[in-house]
């Protein structure tokens, strides 16, 4: 009797993994956090049991957090230390990104980078996809990779399109990473049965227009990503990172490769996201309402 | 021969002396039971029972006197005789003597393949004769009663009747049938072969009962020798002051027979724990178990703190974070006997998981209440400590100033190791 209970539990620290000495039923960014934010009495509890519905965007040195129009739609600023520097209502979505002269907007709202000022409503639809703008070019120009369906737009300063495409990548557009310095577009996609992650980089220039495409060589680089059920992707000049469940892994730009990766438990209603250098990633925790900023786990 | 030892054998002997030969006809003369059990199962009592109660009945009835039973037990106690040998002729015919009766009476009654068969002699003290005998075989049951009452009625009117002198030969015939007779009789406790059974047990002093009832003996320098039925089953009960009672089974076979039993487990109240949890591996918990309700249930205090770094440890950008968990548990044991070495167990309870952030600094503490809708316990004890092993189910409650917001706690069951130092 006792040879077998001793048998059970070494078969079960086996399966257990070594992963579970770290492993925790704390979320795995805990040990990582430089600051943290208490939202609660900005955000009212999440009773409509959307999971996927928040956003966080880095616009400048602001972080942004959105909620849909059923969870009360919200526009959360805060500054690089998680301290609420302003709190508007109104239709907010996915769009957010700094244009070259330093503004951005976000939803269907311009906004004045230094101040925060509302600078007014924009012409275009920027509620769903995903856009940037082309900073190699002195005009302002926005460029948009929408989801459903899969069309790409480019607008003008007057909210005009002036350019269009489409593409077919049989796959499903997850997200979208923009790297200014490289002028390099990383689009991720999911399959439809979620399997696995890939990841496309796309020169900035060839889009839009650039049509019907096959994703991978020799057209474009492809990568695959592991697998994350909620395509949740992100790109970093480190290496794009896929969050799955309480698991993050950052993957090798090349391959797709995991080169480190940390574990935890997996807290259902979160958003993230990581600033392009790699240095910091944020999170927004649904369930506590607490957001908390973290130096990335593969910095030394 | 039975094939199992519950074909129990019930064996007495009744001697029934009388004290006075002045009295008329048989009367007067007084009559002294004596029973003796042999069997090995207490709850066939009963029939000894009905057989005295019988015979004390017919030989009232006959006018014989019934001798007080502390006259019998002291004449048996001073012979040195053990209740097996009563049953023998010569035996209770030197009881007989011994107390100056006129007549023995043995009896037997034995149970076999679901038959009861009961025997009754009465012998003569002075002559040493055989004056009757009876034998009646029937099935078990209730008819029993009516069989041995049968049996008791014909046995008083062969000791009733006077017998003439024997002539010598004929007395000897009759000593020689009696012998046969008797070897014949009783050959189901007189022809199994016996073998030696020695207990190796270290519980120092502890007794051993046989099926619970007739004491075998105590454990002395590690060890118990008897003697047993060869190709019998013996349910031993050993028992010690302070320990939880243990049975031990054992088939006999037609050899001796060294036994090891192992050592009874003492009766705990309390114990302090050490633990590990999966998937806290870095950490270390202390708890404190008191049982409650005869040891059935048991309430557990436990503190558990570990440290949570991110992938590895010498991650420089990271510190731990630590985290201090308290809770109360209340369990009880079930399915296994409360003697049993592999326990399961049964809990429910809740806590709250304390969480300091060592960054940023000044940042306050976070307290996670949670509940265990279910912990499943399972344990092995030795004598001194005990090991186990739990699952566990957690629930947050999402109350306060918490982490972990409300619901399950994903990537479970909590899994739980550990020794316990009891006392």
């Amino acid at each position: 009797m006792v040879r077998k209970f001793i048998l059970v539990m070494i078969v079960s620290l086996m399966l257990c993994g070594c992963a579970y000495i770290f492993y925790s039923p704390f979320p795995a960014y805990l040990p990582l956090v430089t600051e943290v934010a208490d939202l609660e009495d900005f955000i009212a509890p999440n009773e409509t049991g959307c999971e996927d519905c928040y956003r966080l965007h880095l616009l400048g040195n602001y972080v942004a957090l959105t909620l849909p129009m059923d969870m009360g739609g919200q526009l959360i600023f805060l500054d690089e230390e998680l301290k609420v520097k302003q709190v508007n209502f109104g239709s907010y979505g996915n769009l957010g990104f700094v244009d070259a002269a330093g503004h951005f907007p976000i939803g269907e709202h311009l906004y004045d980078g230094t101040s925060l000022l509302d600078i007014g409503v924009v012409n275009f639809e920027l509620r769903d996809g995903f856009g940037f703008t082309d900073s190699s070019l002195n005009e302002w120009v926005l460029k948009r990779v929408d989801m459903d369906p899969f069309i790409t737009e480019v607008y003008n300063m007057t909210g005009s399109v002036v350019g269009a495409g489409d593409f077919k990548p049989d796959y499903e557009l997850r997200g979208l990473g923009y790297d200014p310095a490289a002028l390099r577009v990383y689009l991720f996609f999911s399959d439809f049965d979620q399997r696995g992650g890939y990841a496309a980089s796309i020169p900035e220039s060839s889009l839009p227009g650039f049509g019907s495409i096959s994703l991978g060589p020799p057209e474009y680089e492809v990568v695959s990503l592991p697998r994350s059920e909620d395509g949740r992707y992100h790109y970093t000049r480190d290496g794009f990172v896929a969050v799955s469940g309480g698991d993050y892994k950052l993957c090798s730009l090349e391959n797709g490769k995991v080169i480190k990766s940390i574990t935890g438990i997996e807290i259902r209603r979160t958003a993230c996201v990581f600033d392009v250098d790699g240095k910091y990633f944020y999170v927004y925790d649904a369930e506590a309402r607490k957001i908390y900023k973290c130096k990335t786990w593969w910095q030394r | 021969m039975p094939k199992k030892p519950a074909a129990v054998f019930i064996l007495f002997t009744l001697l029934l002396t009388a004290l006075s030969p002045a009295a008329a006809d048989n009367g007067g003369r007084t009559c002294l039971l004596m029973n003796a059990n042999l069997s090995e199962t207490a709850s066939l009592d009963i029939f000894r029972d009905v057989i005295t109660d019988a015979l004390a009945v017919e030989l009232k009835l006959a006018d014989f006197i019934l001798v007080d039973e502390e006259v019998g037990r002291q004449a048996k106690k001073k012979s040195g005789l053990g209740d097996g040998e009563l049953v023998r002729g010569p035996v209770a015919l030197a009881l007989a003597r011994a107390t100056g009766a006129d007549i023995a009476v043995t009896g037997f009654v034995r149970i076999e393949d679901g038959q009861i068969i009961c025997g009754l002699k009465g012998y003569e003290s002075e002559a040493g004769r055989l004056l009757v005998s009876v034998l009646k075989r029937g099935s078990a049951g209730l008819k029993v009663f009516s069989m041995i009452n049968a049996a008791a009625a014909e046995l008083v009117p062969g000791l009733t009747e006077p017998a003439p002198p024997p002539a010598e030969a004929v007395r000897q015939v009759t000593r020689e049938l009696t012998v046969r007779t008797l070897s014949t009789e009783y050959r189901p406790v007189e022809m199994g072969k016996r073998i030696q059974v020695t207990l190796l047990s270290p519980d120092e002093g502890a007794e051993v009962f046989l099926a619970g009832q007739k004491r075998v003996g105590v454990i002395e320098e590690g060890r118990l020798s008897f003697e047993a039925k060869a190709g019998t089953q013996l349910l031993l009960e050993v028992r010690k002051p302070g320990c939880y009672d243990r049975e031990v089974e054992v088939q006999l076979r037609n050899s001796d027979r060294r036994i090891r039993l192992t050592g009874l487990q003492p009766e705990e109240s309390s114990g302090v724990e050490l633990e590990v949890y999966f998937p806290q591996l870095l950490g270390l918990g202390a708890a404190y178990r008191h049982l409650i309700l005869s040891g059935r249930m048991f309430l557990r205090a436990e503190n558990y703190l570990y440290a949570q770094y991110p992938a590895n440890l010498i991650n420089l950008r990271s510190l731990p974070v630590l985290h201090n968990d308290i809770r109360l548990l209340l369990g009880g044991y079930v399915l296994m006997p409360e003697a049993s070495s592999f326990k399961v167990g049964l809990a429910l309870g809740g806590g709250g998981t304390l969480t300091k952030l060592v960054r940023p600094l000044g940042s306050p503490f976070y307290l996670d209440f949670y509940v265990n809708t279910l912990v499943t316990w399972l344990e092995y004890r030795f004598r001194r400590f005990t090991v186990f092993y739990a699952l566990e189910d957690r629930y947050t409650l999402g109350i306060g100033n918490n982490l972990l917001g409300e619901g399950h706690v994903a990537e479970g069951p909590y899994i739980s190791a550990g020794v316990t130092w009891k006392w």
